[in-house]
């Protein structure tokens, strides 16, 4: 057996399809947007070193040693049936494309979750360069390159799996060991350990700075990651919508909404408000200037832009993203103690009162 | 300590004052619109009173529970409501336009009307001494 895999490449693989697995399994549910970025972040981290890696490293880590023609890729498929075909101690034609191929997308899956980031909860380096609009398309790319990746994936193990048992030879135990059947002439001189151990340690690192803020939290000041600055708020609002019930921020709901529930304020949900014509005026005025097509947050683009025109909701919940985002959710803990209603948003939405709804401040009662 | 007891005798002083001028002069009001004499009796059973509105059996306490010097709780959404009683929570009958948009409100809620300018004065008659 000689090394053909030096410690950085292999460091790399595993890492690298840890932070896939974690940031896939993560994607689906916006309450762990902080856990999915960091497995982006570190992913993204480890793309780049590779890049690099790819120049400098090791000899059958090098781009230029399994790097070939798309032909070749063709002709090492084509050639599968052939007992003697060539047999590449380091990638052959189809893992070599494998790489090139999870590489590009994992550095596209990297920049466009930067852009997600920015634009829907106006964090990261993108913050305020990209619009909501913007954030919410480059979402539907990032989620289409995140099935395409899945593909890939599938496709990089199928193949693994295939030329593992044509050549009688374990190639996920030699991506662990690094050790291949060869000639000695042919082994990989360099372990390279320092630099593995240099990539976990920032790794770990990281991870540490990422996770202390969750340590020192209690239940009343929860960790709240994203936390966005809260909404212009008005005392009058304020006041009179939390005699009753949570203050929703005029950023929830469309204007024409809020026009409609003081215009028909005698019949608020059973009750008539009462208000006198001087603070209806001004809390029409306050809600003109709030509502969810004057602010600029994930909540309120995506409020609007799920109703059709001829539709004025007076519930939050009666709005179509409402209803997609809440879908999941089993209705008994509707009921419960802890959340007691589905108007309750702030049992649930830490930010709520300020009209924030960022994906970080986001937990289900426990 | 003692100067800060004097501070808080002086400011319940002041505080009932500002009850005393804003009832007064909502009663003077309501007699104003015909009201006759007010009685704290009337306002009282008024309070205890079940009303069948809207299909319910709906009541003060319904909300405001039976004792007006304890935390109530709004009967559809669950919010806490403070103490009615001037005694317990000063705040409680200071602000003219609260009275008249609370009346409106919960009159219209609890009995299925608008209270008459007789039955408002009774019951600020009757809360303002609990």
């Amino acid at each position: 057996m000689i090394r053909v895999w030096d410690l950085p490449t292999r460091t790399f693989h595993w890492l690298f399809a840890a932070a896939c697995v974690v940031a896939w399994v993560t994607g689906d549910d916006a309450r762990n947007t902080h856990l999915h970025t960091f497995a982006g972040y570190c992913a993204l981290g480890l793309v780049l070193f590779r890049l690099v890696w790819g120049v400098v490293g090791g000899r059958y880590a090098r781009f230029s040693s399994f790097v070939r023609r798309p032909r070749a890729l063709i002709e090492h498929i084509s050639d599968l049936k052939r007992p003697l075909r060539t047999h590449h101690l380091g990638h052959n034609p189809a893992g070599g494309w494998a790489v090139v191929i999870l590489l590009t997308l994992v550095l596209l899956l990297g920049i466009s979750g930067i852009a997600v980031l920015g634009g829907e909860e106006g964090f990261g380096p993108l913050a305020g360069v990209l619009t909501i609009a913007q954030g919410v398309a480059i979402h539907a790319l990032h989620e289409w390159l995140g099935w395409v990746l899945l593909g890939m994936v599938l496709l990089h193990l199928a193949g693994v799996i295939f030329e593992s048992s044509l050549q009688h030879e374990n190639l996920p135990r030699a991506m662990v060991s690094g050790n291949k059947q060869g000639e000695a002439a042919d082994a990989e001189p360099n372990n390279s350990t320092r630099i593995a151990i240099a990539m976990v340690a920032i790794i770990t690192l990281s991870a540490l700075i990422n996770l202390k803020p969750y340590l020192s939290q209690d239940a009343d000041n929860p960790y709240q990651p994203y936390h966005q600055p809260p909404l212009v708020q008005n005392t009058l609002w304020q006041e009179s919508c939390s005699e009753c019930h949570l203050a929703y921020h005029p950023a929830t709901l469309p204007w024409r909404s809020w026009q409609r529930i003081f215009y028909e304020q005698e019949n608020h949900f059973d009750e008539d408000l009462a208000l006198d014509p001087g603070d209806v005026t001004a809390l029409l005025d306050f809600s003109r200037t709030n509502s969810a097509e004057k602010i600029n947050r994930e909540i309120s683009w995506r409020t609007t832009h799920s109703l059709n025109s001829n539709e004025t909701p007076l519930r939050i919940t009666g709005t179509n993203y409402w209803k997609a985002t809440h879908a999941d959710i089993d209705e008994a803990l509707w009921r419960d103690e802890r959340v007691k209603g589905k108007f309750n948003c702030n049992n649930c939405h830490r930010d709520a009162e300020a009209g924030s709804f960022s994906n970080g401040a986001m937990a289900l009662p426990r | 300590m003692k100067r800060c007891l004097i501070m808080t005798v002086l400011l319940l002083g002041i505080n009932s004052l500002a009850i005393a001028d804003t009832v007064d002069e909502r009663l003077a009001a309501y007699q104003a619109e015909g009201a006759g004499e007010f009685s704290a009796e009337r306002g009282r059973e008024m309070w205890f009173k079940s009303y069948s509105t809207e299909g319910q059996e709906r009541s003060c306490t319904s909300c405001h529970t039976d004792n007006a010097g304890k935390s109530g709780k709004h009967a559809k959404t669950g919010k806490p409501i403070e103490p009615m009683a001037p005694s317990v929570n000063p705040e409680r009958l200071t602000d003219a336009k609260k009275i008249e948009k609370w009346f409106k409100r919960n009159c219209k809620w609890t009995v299925g009307r608008e209270c008459t300018a007789q039955e408002k004065g009774d019951f600020l008659t009757y809360l303002r001494d609990l």
